[in-house]
């Protein structure tokens, strides 16, 4: 027997999502299996990054349980055919947590919003990632001819009419 | 004692965050800390922006994988 971490998702209809049917419904799967539920708690219930199943909202209950290893991809198997269940992820754990994380209000965050810039930035603007427009390419310019000599060099004439 | 002081700072700067916290496992459930190493298209920092460990991009690596099936994390924004 070893503990794992069980994270279910399930569809939080008219933002009340129901944690009472849901835990009982994973209870009687796990014992079904001879997995024994040791601490169950409600996660969060959050717009979803993306709809699932046609779900735009969705609440999660993490469960911590003990089964034997050999019956985990039949505990998994259920969970995937199940209807209530939208999703789950189930981890090994090596021991379970005294205290259970709290029940999480979650604030839209927007992705990439830190300013850490690497340990190679000086700190100053710049850097990475600039950001801004790049300037003016080879090429561009009036008198940029490129890298093959194409323009003419400046006083070839007078060097020749200095020999004739 | 002040100049040791500034010099373990600056070198606290430049060190990998979970290194910092002495995360043992980056955990997906963490995941408003992941977001943070994405860009705003959902894409993965690298570890030159990031500023990660070896070890512990390939943890956010996976974390972010988990994250993004039970859709706490976009595969794809912006």
């Amino acid at each position: 027997m070893s503990h794992y971490e069980g994270l279910f998702l399930f569809a939080s209809r008219e933002n009340k999502p129901d944690y009472v049917g849901v835990e009982q419904h994973v209870n009687e799967v796990m014992a079904k299996y001879g997995a024994k539920p040791i601490k169950a708690q409600k996660w969060a219930e959050r717009k979803l990054s993306y709809e699932v199943k046609r779900n735009r909202r969705g609440a999660y209950l993490l469960v911590y349980f003990d089964v034997d290893s050999a019956r985990l991809p039949e505990i998994r198997r259920d969970f995937q055919i199940s209807e209530r269940i939208l999703r789950h992820n189930i981890l090994a754990c090596e021991e379970i947590p005294a205290e259970l994380p709290e029940f999480m209000e979650f604030k839209e965050e927007p992705l990439g919003g830190d300013d850490f810039r690497g340990r190679w930035s000086s700190g100053r603007s710049g850097g990475f990632d600039r950001g801004g427009p790049r300037g003016p390419r080879r090429g561009d310019g009036p008198g940029d001819g490129g890298d093959m000599g194409g323009g003419q060099p400046v006083g070839s004439a007078d060097m020749g009419s200095s020999r004739g | 004692m002040n100049g040791n002081k500034r010099y373990s700072s600056f070198g606290d700067r430049g060190r990998c965050r979970f290194c910092r916290t002495k995360t043992t496992r980056v955990n997906f459930k963490d995941f408003p800390q992941l977001m943070k190493l994405c860009t705003t298209q959902g894409k993965l920092f690298s570890r030159k922006r990031s500023g990660n460990c070896a070890r512990h991009q390939r943890q956010v690596k996976l974390a972010v994988k988990v994250a993004r099936r039970m859709a706490l994390m976009p595969y794809m924004a912006g």
